[in-house]
């Protein structure tokens, strides 16, 4: 993706769109938005807000208290677009898991993530693995979790926690290691219509529980 | 007259009292003034001298109508329709 250059208090300022290191670094401001938001903190998001720019950019001496809010506003948003993924991996959805912060997550942990994460996968280096463009970070992401998943099923498959006994056939059957929700089939938009035998139809007279109840009458009916 | 335009700690400050009383869907098939005299007729007296205060600086020797007609015009320059989408986008009043 090219750089894209906006103005600010009519200088022009160039975004970029990073790669991998630099990336990490924008979630990490992104988390610091975030708590931002939920404290209501106005001045502690403009601040994270203009590090955003400034570390999508390349550098421009600008008094941001001076700009504009829609400029602010629209460099920001030009910033985001440019720096997200443009293929939508599987992987980026799925149900969100519990938000709450692991006892192993820091400031800045991102960027050890990936680089352990191709390291050990690739053997790649720090300067190499540092230079990946965003979308291709991503998908090998993918590949090696789904790689992961696949080897853990043949593992599983192999032993025999996968046959629990069921009590009720009095069988074992297989049961499947469970998938993450990016692996689940997708449900279809529109479920298909099924068309049933009137035979095979519930007979006599349907009573609709929705509905409210018919007051009896003196009779008891 | 230069009319304020704000910056952003100063806009998400006057978008937070605002968002409470404006439907931005709603708003935007008002006029200028037909909105700032919905806005200024909901928010309470602290919340109007903020407003002005940020639009107008020491408007303490304007009378009511030079302040409204004022404030329209600033509101109208610094977008505040689409203020209160951005403020609304980024999460702040949910």
């Amino acid at each position: 993706m090219d750089n894209i250059k906006i103005k600010i208090l009519g200088n022009e300022l160039i975004l970029m769109r990073l790669t991998l290191k630099g990336w990490t670094a924008l979630e990490g401001i992104k988390k610091g938005m975030d708590d931002a938001v939920s404290t209501k903190d106005f001045d502690n998001y403009f601040i994270h807000t203009v590090r955003f720019i400034e570390t999508a950019s390349l550098p421009l001496e600008i008094d941001w208290e001076k700009v504009p809010w829609y400029e602010v506003a629209y460099a920001y948003s030009t910033a985001v677009k440019l720096n997200t993924p443009t293929i939508e991996f599987p992987i980026l959805k799925g149900n969100k898991e519990d938000n709450k912060r692991a006892p192993w997550e820091y400031d800045g942990r991102a960027w050890f993530f990936w680089l352990n994460l191709f390291a050990g996968n690739y053997g790649w280096t720090e300067d190499k693995i540092a230079e990946l463009d965003i979308d291709t970070a991503i998908g090998l992401y993918q590949e090696i979790s789904l790689d992961d998943q696949l080897d853990k099923e043949w593992e599983y498959g192999l032993s025999e926690i996968s046959y629990p006994y069921n009590s009720s056939t009095k069988k074992q059957e297989f049961k499947p290691l469970q998938r993450p929700a990016w692996m689940s089939p997708l449900i279809p938009k529109q479920l298909p219509i099924v068309r049933m035998r009137k035979d095979m139809m519930p007979q006599g007279n349907i009573v609709d529980l929705s509905l409210e109840p018919i007051k009896s009458n003196k009779h008891g009916i | 007259m230069e009319y304020k335009i704000l910056n952003f700690p100063e806009a998400l400050k006057i978008a937070s009292i605002l968002a409470k009383h404006v439907d931005v869907q709603e708003a935007r098939g008002m006029e200028g003034w037909e909105l700032s005299s919905k806005i200024f007729s909901s928010i309470s007296s602290d919340e109007v001298a903020i407003v002005a205060r940020a639009f107008l600086g020491d408007f303490r020797q304007m009378n009511s109508e030079e302040i409204l007609k004022l404030c329209t015009d600033i509101m109208e320059r610094n977008n505040i329709l689409d203020l209160l989408e951005a403020y609304t986008v980024m999460g702040f009043s949910q």
